[in-house]
């Protein structure tokens, strides 16, 4: 008689335990296809991520490390996400990347304070003009041309003046056209606070062009 | 005629999309016009970004086997600490436990120097006779 209840568990562990050491077995035609569609949103969102990010940190040098940073960590967290969800989600990880820098400048800008060699270090996190150039249309007079660039530079320096959660929250709601659902997604803040602050950054922004009036 | 409440305009929720129109026009001109260098530095971002797609999977089963692992050694260095092998307590002895037990013996015993001191009295007075 033979035996039919030949020894199944060692050859059940034997298939777990090769499903477990070999290599995952990711699907090519996907990956890349997800690559394509992740390459096609980076490069929709990285001019105005860089922008805000320098409106943040005020050095295009730090905001392109920052940016680089930022793709990396969303793609690490979110690329197997819905791609309708990507452009709140890619925000939320700008938002707490500038976050992020910021605490880290004002802890060091305090111990800097302290210490007695680096009192006379210049403070990087004074404002510093953001030096924007409008292009002037051939038949713009010079004197329009100024007073257009200063204004831009007054807005400008408003803008970048405004605390972080006001500035994201009139980026993301008015350039970046999101919604309010979207927008509290981004800054992981309520409906309420994005409403507030935007209602405020509004206001600042008001009374920095009614005074170039 | 009432405007229902849901749909009146939330005076903090309006966009001002007009007033700021400047201010737009010249974010978008900014971000577009961007040097050579800056956009090279885009493209490198990128590439290094996507270089990680796919390769979180192999990542994740390593991290299931050093998990598993570090909960077995877990086990291992915790289970001794479980079981405590304590020495039973050596049995008490009856005729001690039985002599304790009962209240007459225990009053004896407290009054034991009352006891031994009236025995001796006894013994001195039939000495005497």
């Amino acid at each position: 008689m033979s035996n039919h209840t030949a020894p199944v568990l060692p050859e059940v562990w034997m298939a777990l335990l090769s499903s477990l050491t070999r290599p995952a077995a990711a699907a090519p035609a996907q990956s890349a296809a997800l690559k394509r569609q992740l390459d096609a949103f980076l490069q929709s969102v990285e001019r105005r991520a860089l922008c805000m990010l320098e409106l943040g940190t005020r050095q295009r040098e730090e905001a392109l490390d920052l940016l680089q940073d930022c793709m990396l960590r969303f793609v690490d967290r979110y690329a197997d996400k819905p791609a309708a969800d990507w452009p709140p989600l890619f925000f939320r990880v700008v938002s707490n990347a500038l976050i992020d820098w910021q605490r880290r400048r004002s802890v060091r800008n305090k111990v800097i304070a302290i210490w007695p060699w680096g009192k006379s270090s210049k403070r990087q996190d004074e404002a510093q003009p953001i030096e924007f150039d409008a292009p002037a249309a051939e038949t713009e007079r010079p004197d329009s041309i100024h007073a257009r660039n200063d204004l831009m530079q007054s807005m400008n320096r408003a803008l970048a003046a405004l605390p972080t959660r006001q500035r994201q929250t009139f980026l993301l709601r008015e350039w970046q056209g999101m919604s309010v659902a979207e927008s509290a997604l981004a800054l992981g803040i309520s409906e309420g606070s994005i409403k507030t602050h935007l209602f405020r950054a509004q206001a600042r922004l008001r009374e920095a062009l009614h005074e170039h009036a | 005629m009432n405007t229902p409440e849901h749909s009146k305009p939330d005076p903090l929720d309006s966009t001002s999309s007009a007033e700021f129109a400047a201010l737009w026009a010249d974010l978008d001109a900014r971000s577009e016009r961007l040097d050579a260098d800056t956009l090279d530095r885009l493209r490198g971002a990128r590439r290094v970004a996507l270089a990680r797609v796919g390769a979180k999977p192999a990542h994740a089963i390593r991290s299931w086997i050093a998990a598993a692992a570090f909960a077995g050694l877990a086990a291992i260095m915790l289970w001794p600490q479980a079981v405590t092998t304590a020495v039973p307590p050596a049995p008490v002895s009856m005729e001690a436990f039985g002599m304790l037990a009962s209240p007459d013996e225990v009053e004896v015993l407290e009054s034991l120097d009352f006891y031994l001191w009236v025995e001796s009295q006894a013994a001195l007075s039939d000495e005497h006779g």
